[in-house]
């Protein structure tokens, strides 16, 4: 009885003492900020989850998809008919890069991401680009965009018309800043899962910050996708190429 | 020691938990005010959209920018002070235990402090607690202004539990 009498309290001050060490470590955490503003253009991550450089491709042939280009889970996927997409010595980008031609059928570039899940987290998607033919229309433009397992969109923007256009709505909107398509440039984006916002810089320059999806059905991120139209009648020719796909996280 | 002796004792230390707890609590709200009013919900996940009072104009200043790091460590010194029986003997480790706490979280958000976690908990990061931790060192930004704001309010927090204390005795 005495014993209890004198152990009771201890208990009661400790789980006082347990709750108030909860709840002072819970709010320091729950304080943090959501995006770190601005941008950090130069930030790629430090686990990576997918690379594609192109380097020990044969020029003049597709890339081979069969090598490792990451953890488990990482796959370059080609869906391109023909030679729409053949490995070339690109001398903006002083290295071998991969070049998409815009032909009679469509033409999809997957970088799927491994070590899924990818559920919640920063990710860190980076490439280089460049156009050798630039087309002056939205229809022609080469496609970009990030999408889930269930094949759900974002963040997808559009090289035209010597602009970098990002889907906002159901419009592309033109991102700030002059971009010269035909010279080599970077785009960095940053993706939070956690709260389905993004942020993206082009040639290390913050272009959006923080921009919520424009759809609330995006689930589990898995890849980034570059997807070619096919020319059916209007006849723009679109020559655009890439180099050095990064995912991190 | 009498039950009249005992009695007064028990009164005191109960009314001297209280002024301090009481103190603690003032803090907190104080600390929650700066997010309520000068922060805005998109950036912080801590705000609810029907919580957030933030105007063109940040009623704190610059000082919003500090002012948290010294309330929390005050606010939880203190709420734990009161809640310790033997508090005059262990008020100082009590804010030296919430400064530490306090200082680890903003050296955790200094880069290469971050990699380091990230590199060793990597694999743990579907563990929700583990992921919100990686993600508050990830997202924040290492500030020793922070850091000097916090031991200010270990200071702070120590002063006050010492002046109520004394007083009452």
């Amino acid at each position: 009885m005495g014993f209890t009498r004198k152990i009771k309290p201890l208990i009661t001050q400790s789980v006082l003492m347990l709750s108030v060490f909860a709840a002072g470590v819970v709010s320091i955490i729950a304080s943090r900020h959501d995006i770190r503003p601005p941008i950090d253009c130069s930030k790629i991550g430090t686990h990576s989850l997918f690379v594609a450089t192109f380097n020990n491709d044969n020029i003049g042939s597709p890339p081979d998809t069969s090598t490792l280009f990451g953890p488990p889970g990482a796959e370059l996927i080609l869906q391109c008919p023909g030679n729409n997409a053949l490995v070339i010595n690109s001398s903006s980008l002083s290295s071998k890069a991969l070049k998409i031609t815009r032909s009679s059928s469509t033409c999809v570039i997957i970088a799927r991401a491994g070590n899924g899940p990818h559920t919640s987290g920063i990710y860190y998607i980076n490439y280089k680009a460049h156009s050798l033919i630039t087309p002056q229309h939205l229809i022609s433009g080469l496609a970009t965009s990030i999408a889930d397992v269930d094949n759900n969109r974002e963040i997808s923007t559009k090289l035209y018309d010597n602009a970098y256009y990002l889907k906002q709505g159901n419009t592309y909107t033109p991102l700030a800043g002059d971009y010269d398509p035909n010279a080599a440039h970077t785009v960095h984006i940053e993706l939070n899962k956690n709260t389905n916002k993004y942020s993206m810089c082009i040639d290390n320059i913050p272009v959006a910050n923080n921009r919520g999806f424009n759809s609330t059905t995006f689930g589990e991120f898995n890849e980034l996708r570059f997807f070619m139209p096919a020319m059916v009648t209007d006849g723009f020719k679109t020559e655009y190429v890439l180099d050095e796909i990064r995912v991190h996280q | 020691m009498d039950k009249v002796t005992k009695l007064v004792t028990h009164k005191a230390t109960n009314d001297v938990n209280i002024r301090i707890l009481l103190t603690g609590l003032i803090f907190l709200i104080m600390g929650s005010l700066i997010y309520l009013l000068d922060r805005s919900h998109t950036l912080f996940p801590l705000i609810p959209i029907q919580l957030n009072f933030t105007s063109e104009i940040a009623i704190f200043g610059r000082m919003g920018f500090y002012l948290p790091s010294l309330f929390h460590v005050v606010a939880f010194s203190l709420i734990g002070i009161s809640l310790l029986r033997n508090y005059s003997k262990y008020n100082l480790a009590c804010c030296l235990f919430w400064v530490m706490i306090n200082l680890l979280f903003e050296i955790g958000q200094a880069s290469s402090v971050t990699k380091f976690l990230k590199d060793h908990l990597f694999e743990y990061q579907h563990n929700a607690i583990i992921n919100n931790i990686l993600l508050f060192f990830e997202l924040g930004t290492f500030d020793w202004k922070d850091m000097v704001s916090t031991v200010i309010g270990g200071f702070i927090a120590y002063s006050i539990s010492w002046f109520i204390i004394v007083r009452k005795q």
